[in-house]
């Protein structure tokens, strides 16, 4: 077991260099992490009729998510209980059945298996058919987003994601239309650690200023500003950043939703024009937020901007390497002509070709690979921005920074990820159900503020 | 993708000559783009009306019919003032991930021109192979099938007005594309 105590350490923020290119850090990674949470699957919108099904992963792990007759979705591993072929090669189709290319075994839509070749000349009959289904795995929807869960132990899904599901309300749920993704996925392979993404869309702002300070200049707009980090802007008017019970997190940018769109009149309306019936529904606290940009990170590799709209899941791909698959997300509500126009703007900035996306691939790369280096490796990594100026906020749950440019939600993305590597099972993270927050023992910021009358 | 059979579009190969000047153009955007002269490519060799679209394709059995939603997967759909925008960026002092610069090396092969209904524009189709060399040890490789429209413009030279490439990796490699295929 490794050593979480040296590995993370939350009274001062900083995390050691190794978590990033660890063989056995990975693994139990892999075990504890995405062996437990609730990881991201797919959108109801792209499996819509009974039968249809895509390919994804969890971890490592290939499985096969399939809309069901009575409209429930079923996922299970895509490994034939035979000899352990991949049962389906296809990312999406429609399917009554999954033949295995290996010998034929043929399993139902949902999993089970329902034909064996020469079963009776050759097995003479001893195949018992009902226990050699493939695993299924348990799948909850949250707004039409489906999460696959390994764990039987973890709370349900809502739970899983809390307060942060109360957040993601704000757009998930809007103002009652509701959003999807549109597919397929863009796929590459980035060589770093499934973290370092992570981290980034969980809170780092700080970066965009410098990091995407070229390609912020050529876009113009409002957020030309940031670039080289040369305006005198009052950062803490311009946004938050949040952190939940779970690790999940995100950071806003206040009224800045689309804007790393070029083009965006028909955005910009649907957002003006819907935002009365958000704040009816939903409350003005929510409201306050709904135009804003949003970089969030569902622990533990789930990750989007919702304003850029894109939405991103880091599948790992050991300890180095990752694969980067990318989705955009678009109001159920929109006309066609804007959702196909926040469809090219995402790409454009995100995608596998985005003006922003190749600016973080080589921090990312760097950021994991130079931790190859024996005596690099012992050192450690630095996330306390803002530390202090966060704490539980009178409106907002969970805990609140004051900026968006800060690393509260690094501290919480790591405080979670320390727990859940240390825990032995589910039932020893709930028991810290009510002490989570004490990580921040300096949690009165919003208290005094509101104490000084500001 | 379609059927194999060839369509219409490869039916009237173009003259020697013609072909000629095909290949020269096609060479010659290979060496500015190889040679860092993106400006002169963007500002000489491209249409205003271009739409340079690269996709590559979900996979999905062959026997497919059910399952309706769209298998393109758009990487590029780009106009030229978005083609300006990267062209820009290529250049700004802030633009780190090409400092040091990349190296860059075009293969541009199997060329065949055809004829069109419109005597100005020139349907060409070719073979490619990229590959951007960084950072000491980094090497990535596109190969791609690149389907052209060319356009003679008023002033008397061939243009790019469409470039579609069906990119055939499906999960890129090359961790980004941001290189003008
Ligand atoms: S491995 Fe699947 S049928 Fe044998
Ligand atoms: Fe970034």
């Amino acid at each position: 077991m490794n050593d979480m105590d040296q590995l993370v350490d939350i009274e001062n923020s900083t995390q050691s260099k190794k978590i990033f290119l660890d063989q056995d850090i990975y693994e139990q990674e892999q075990e504890r992490i995405f062996g437990r949470c609730w990881l991201f699957l797919a959108h109801e919108s792209l499996i819509p009729k009974a039968g249809d099904f895509m390919t994804t992963t969890m971890g490592e792990d290939p499985v096969i998510v399939v809309r069901q007759k009575d409209g429930s979705t079923k996922a299970f591993i895509n490994s034939c209980t035979h000899r352990g072929n991949k049962v389906c090669s296809a990312e999406s189709g429609n399917a009554r059945s999954f033949v295995c290319n290996y010998h034929g075994w043929v399993f139902g839509s949902d999993g089970s298996l329902i034909d064996v070749p020469l079963n009776e000349r050759c097995y003479h009959g001893t195949i018992d058919k009902s226990t050699h289904g493939l695993p299924g795995i348990r799948v909850e929807s949250y707004r039409g987003f489906l999460f696959g869960c390994f764990d039987q132990d973890a709370p349900p899904l809502d739970e899983f994601l809390g307060d942060f599901g109360w957040y993601l309300d704000t757009w998930m749920v809007g103002a009652g239309g509701g959003v999807e993704l549109i597919g397929p996925a863009m796929k590459s392979i980035l060589n770093c650690n499934w973290k370092v993404p992570a981290e980034n869309f969980v809170g780092d702002a700080y970066h965009v200023g410098w990091t995407h300070a070229a390609a912020l200049e050529v876009l113009g707009g409002e957020l030309a500003g940031l670039a080289g980090n040369q305006a005198d802007m009052p950062y803490d008017d311009l946004g938050l950043q949040f952190t939940t019970r779970f690790g999940h997190g995100f950071g806003v940018i206040r009224h800045a939703a689309a804007s790393i769109h070029v083009k965006r009149e028909g955005y910009d309306k649907f957002l003006r024009d819907t935002l009365p019936a958000v704040a009816e529904n939903l409350g003005q606290a929510r409201a306050d937020l709904y135009d804003g940009h949003w970089n969030c990170t569902t622990f533990p590799n789930c990750s989007f901007l919702y304003g850029t709209n894109t939405f991103k899941v880091w599948h790992p791909r050991g300890p180095g390497q990752i694969e980067v698959w990318t989705y955009t997300i678009v109001h159920k509500d929109m006309d066609e002509e804007t959702k196909k126009e926040i469809v090219k703007q995402a790409i454009r900035s995100f995608g596998t070709a985005g003006t922003l996306e190749s600016d973080d691939g080589d921090n990312m790369t760097n950021c994991t690979h130079t931790n190859q280096g024996r005596m690099t490796r012992k050192g450690r990594m630095d996330a306390t921005m803002g530390i202090r100026h966060e704490g539980h906020h009178p409106v907002y749950p969970g805990i609140v920074g004051s900026s968006f440019i800060g690393e509260t939600s690094y501290r919480g993305f790591y405080r979670f990820y320390k727990e859940a590597m240390s825990a032995e099972s589910w039932g020893d993270i709930r028991a810290q159900d009510n002490h989570w927050d004490e990580a921040w023992k300096d949690n009165g910021f919003w208290e005094a503020k509101a104490g000084k009358g500001e | 993708m379609s059927d194999n059979t060839d369509d219409k579009r490869f039916e009237k190969c173009v003259d020697d000559k013609m072909l000629r000047e095909v290949e020269h153009f096609m060479l010659r955007e290979a060496r500015l783009l190889d040679t860092e002269q993106l400006k002169e490519w963007y500002e000489q060799m491209v249409s205003p009306e271009i739409r340079y679209v690269v996709t590559c394709t979900q996979l999905r059995n062959r026997n497919e019919r059910r399952y309706t939603l769209p298998d393109k997967v758009y990487i590029y759909d780009d106009n030229y003032q978005q083609l300006g925008v990267r062209v820009t960026q290529f250049y700004d002092p802030q633009h780190w991930r090409v400092d040091p610069p990349e190296q860059y090396c075009r293969m541009v092969t199997n060329i065949e021109a055809f004829e069109t209904d419109n005597k100005d524009k020139i349907f060409v189709r070719s073979n490619c192979l990229v590959t951007r060399a960084r950072r000491a040890y980094e090497v990535d490789q596109f190969f791609y099938t690149r389907e052209d429209l060319l356009i003679r413009s008023e002033q008397g030279n061939l243009t790019l007005l469409n470039r579609t490439i069906d990119y055939p990796e499906r999960s890129v490699q090359g961790r980004n594309m941001l290189i003008l295929l």
